[in-house]
């Protein structure tokens, strides 16, 4: 046994969730949508991925119905979007409801309210010839399926996507929503296709986690999944070319944490360190004032406080709901001039 | 008086009917106007008089309950901003709708970019942006990022973008309101140009010397009806405000001659440190202001006049100096302690900072002084004396609409600058700072808040009025300064500038160049 490449397969291993995770959330974030559902995405993914592949017998439709879950979610978020609902307050209900849904549904149908672990093959890992059975190389890749690679190609696709035109519209929808309205951008279309997207690609996460890896579903399985990547894509500055790189400092420390239970180092210190790492990622991204402002600008975008909407009296503005001036939370008036450094 | 005649104008409105239901307010009570080919038709009028729910209007932002809109001679149904693109119509706002992280190139051409092999093209943009902006002569460099950019240069983009869009007729909404006077000058310039190029523009302001030097036509609009309209040249500025207003306005505050008193109001090396933000704080900044004069403080917004007027005011700890009121050391008071050592502030955002607009107006009318004997007893609010205040501020600034028990949400804009007057000027304080008291105000509320201000002068107070309007410096100061990157010039005795020399000092006086936004890679402004 290879201690170096057990280390690196694990920590891929336990990159991948998050890596998914982190997409959607950076997907999300950079078309102007402050997602905190997608801890219940990757559950509700991890959820209907296992129960429509333990039906099927086939484990590529359990992943394809666990990303039509996460996108249904999506959707509704979308739709709660386009009413005005703060989404802030409907995420947090999201994960609250998912959990004891998947909790209740556990109990009623599947006999249990602990695991859920049918007679399933997960998706068989892919055998590369000759790397396979190379030493070094080849535990390093064992076990390792078509999922996980899927979850790196959809970093690099996401790249490849913010030069084209189609992504180019996104990040200007993102960024200045009014610009992008008056381009003739349709800002409600593009925020609610990144809604699906980001959806399905958190919900194939938690596909990765009952249907890829284990084989089984265990109450909150996703376990803070969604969390850590919406922190990883922080840590990314929402940047599709960091993303990786930050969600693999959160997989390679809960490999690390697990690995270094077996020398002795009390639990305390072990089960810290995942935590550690995203506290310490926080702490960096707060100090980068640019990106805790693009924050503050998503937060403030997302909660529909009344202090918003309020207008100098007479008729309305052709300014649709809150604009907040780039780089800054604060509710921007009509009549407020603007400084040449904006 | 139509220069057109015979001719199918550009864009020609029928009898424009806009009745909003929720506030009761009919904005625009039939309007006809027409615009020729190439001509430059000003827009003028107070706030609230219906102009902006008439481009609102024209961009589909409403729908008119009454009347055409003609394009070319066809009738068009304009349901959305991109509807009237289509048919050839831009408008750039007062507010920007760009994208700041993104270059030039990418902002004028969202949405019709150029795509090679499925990616977008950015040389290609590049070039097309270059080759637009060579031809119109509205400079930029087309790789530069947006949010870099001065805010003059921000306009050309603004401007490019509804030109990329094969705009024939542009509608400029108060584009000087944010822009240098030499900047003005050349906007002035480039609009002509683009009238000898065909295109027709639509110019909204309320100043009237830019207005007489741009237009070929001026239209005068009030209540909602259009009121006068002019050939260039065929009306002086005093009948084109009478007709703005309805009566007689002063264009020139009325002052008298008045020796200033001894100095009030010392600073002495007041250095604050450029923020994090990008403002670009104080450096060294000494001057006095004396008892009975206005100090004028010109400059472009954000080269450190928010700053300075913070800093006296107590909002923010300078790193070094001193700001002396009477024998009061400032800096080591709060706010309230700056307030109870003679000072009135009137801030520059009167929505947010002046003003809490969700209180009622006798709550903001006490809300400097709430806890002085005269509205509290043994920390318990007197509200019939509070109240009585509210109401004789209402009486004496004849605040219109205006209830004690009202919140002042509901007020516009230039009743709302009433209140926050009243409450300031109340009790002689010693110093008045004034941060742009009259922005966005239309003309009858700018000569109001003028009166009041030289009010105050002639009672003793020292003012010092921070302005980015020039007219405004010169009508009503002794001495004027100006602040260029946190760096205070001056101040000089008033007779000592004119309009040009002004100019030149708020650009940093670079003096060869006049126009310093011409050329990107100098950097412009900064």
């Amino acid at each position: 046994m290879n201690l170096v490449a057990d280390f690196l397969n694990s920590g891929i291993r336990l990159t991948v969730p998050i890596l998914f995770a982190a997409i959607a959330s950076l997907l999300s974030a950079r078309a102007g949508v402050l997602n905190l559902a997608i801890e219940s995405k990757v559950l509700a993914g991890a959820f209907v991925g296992i129960l429509v592949a333990a039906g099927t017998g086939n484990t590529l439709l359990g992943v394809l119905a666990a990303a039509a879950s996460g996108a249904l979610i999506g959707a509704l978020l979308a739709l709660a979007q386009r009413l005005g609902v703060d989404l802030v307050v409907l995420a947090i209900g999201l994960n609250i409801l998912v959990l004891q849904l998947t909790v209740y549904l556990m109990r009623s149908y599947l006999g249990g309210v602990g695991t859920y672990s049918p007679d399933l093959e997960t998706i068989p890992p892919l055998t590369i010839p000759g790397i396979s059975d190379l030493p070094f190389l080849g535990a390093l890749l064992s076990r390792l399926n078509w999922s996980v690679y899927l979850a790196f190609f959809a970093a690099i696709l996401v790249g490849i996507y913010f030069r084209t035109r189609s992504g180019r519209h996104l990040l200007a929808v993102g960024e200045a929503p009014i610009a992008a309205a008056s381009a003739g951008l349709s800002v409600g279309r593009t925020q609610t296709l990144t809604l699906l997207a980001a959806g399905a690609l958190a919900g194939i996460g938690g596909a990765y986690l009952s249907v890829g890896d284990l084989g089984l579903f265990t109450r909150n399985m996703s376990a803070d999944r969604g969390w850590i990547g919406i922190t990883a894509a922080l840590l990314a500055l929402n940047k599709p070319a960091f993303i990786v790189p930050a969600a693999a400092v959160f997989g390679f420390a809960s490999a690390a944490s697990i690995r270094l239970q077996a020398f002795d180092v009390p639990a305390s210190v072990t089960q810290f360190i995942p935590q550690g790492a995203a506290f310490v990622a926080l702490v960096l991204v707060g100090l980068r004032a640019k990106s805790r402002g693009s924050f503050l600008r998503l937060w403030s975008q997302s909660s529909r406080i009344p202090l918003g909407r309020l207008r100098e009296p007479g008729p309305p503005r052709p300014e649709p709901g809150a604009a907040p001036p780039p780089e800054s939370s604060r509710v921007e008036e009509p009549s407020s001039s603007r400084s040449p450094r904006g | 008086m139509t220069p057109t005649s015979g001719e199918t104008p550009r864009l020609e409105l029928r009898g424009l009917r806009k009745y909003f239901a929720a506030s009761g307010v009919l904005a625009v009570a039939d309007v006809s106007l027409e615009v020729g080919a190439g001509e430059v038709v000003a827009l003028i009028g107070e706030n609230g008089t219906g102009k902006s729910t008439l481009m609102n209007l024209l961009f589909g932002v409403h729908s008119p309950d009454a009347g055409t809109i003609l394009v070319d001679g066809t009738e068009v149904q304009i349901r959305s901003q991109q509807d009237a693109l289509r048919v050839g119509l831009g408008m750039v706002h007062q507010h920007f709708e760009l994208v700041p992280s993104f270059t030039v190139a990418q902002n004028v051409l969202l949405g019709r970019e150029p795509r090679r092999l499925g990616f977008y093209d950015d040389a290609a943009a590049e070039r097309r942006v270059a080759e637009l902006a060579a031809e119109t002569g509205f400079t930029v460099d087309p790789r530069q990022v947006v949010r870099d950019l001065p805010i003059g240069t921000q306009q050309r983009v603004e401007i490019l973008k509804s030109l990329a869009a094969d705009a024939r007729l542009l509608i400029l909404d108060e584009p000087t309101a944010v822009l240098t006077p030499s900047e003005a000058d050349d906007l002035v310039l480039r609009v002509r140009a683009l009238a000898a190029s065909g295109r027709s523009v639509v110019f909204i302001s309320h100043k009237l010397p830019e207005v007489q030097a741009v237009a070929d036509r001026i239209v005068v609009m009030r209540r909602g009806r259009v009121v006068g309209e002019f050939a260039r040249g065929e009306a002086s500025d005093a009948e084109l405000a009478r007709l703005m207003v309805g009566r007689d306005v002063l264009l020139t505050a009325d002052r008298a001659e008045q020796a200033p008193g001894a100095p009030i109001l010392e600073l002495a090396g007041v250095s604050v440190p450029p923020g994090a933000d990008g403002s670009t704080g104080l450096d060294d900044v000494t001057f006095s202001l004396h008892a009975g004069e206005i100090v004028g403080l010109a400059g472009v917004s954000g080269n450190g006049q928010d700053e300075l007027v913070e800093a006296i005011a107590a909002l923010r700890t300078p790193a070094s100096g001193t700001i002396r009121l009477d024998d009061v050391e400032l800096t080591r008071r709060t706010p309230a302690g700056a307030r109870a050592a003679g000072l009135a502030h009137i801030a520059g955002d009167r929505m947010h900072v002046g003003l809490n607009r969700l209180a009622t107006l006798e709550e903001n009318a006490v809300s400097t002084s709430f806890t002085s004997r005269a509205f509290a007893r043994a920390g318990v609010i007197r509200r019939r004396a509070r109240r009585a205040f509210a109401q004789r501020l209402i009486d004496d600034y004849e605040v219109r609409g205006a209830a004690p028990g009202r919140p002042v949400g509901s007020l516009s804009g230039g009743n709302l600058q009433k209140v926050v007057i009243g409450r300031e000027l109340h009790g002689s304080p010693r110093v008045v700072l004034a941060n742009q008291p009259t922005r966005g105000l239309d003309v009858g509320s700018i000569e109001f808040v003028h009166k009041a201000l030289s009010a105050a002068r002639a009672a003793g107070s020292g003012v010092l009025l921070v302005s980015t309007e020039l007219e405004e410096i010169m009508a009503l100061s002794d001495r004027v300064a100006v602040m260029f990157d946190g760096t205070l010039l001056g101040p000089f005795p008033r007779s000592e500038l004119d309009r040009e020399r002004l100019g030149r000092l708020m650009t940093g006086g670079a003096a060869a160049t006049p126009f310093p936004l011409a050329d990107p890679a100098s950097g412009g402004l900064r």
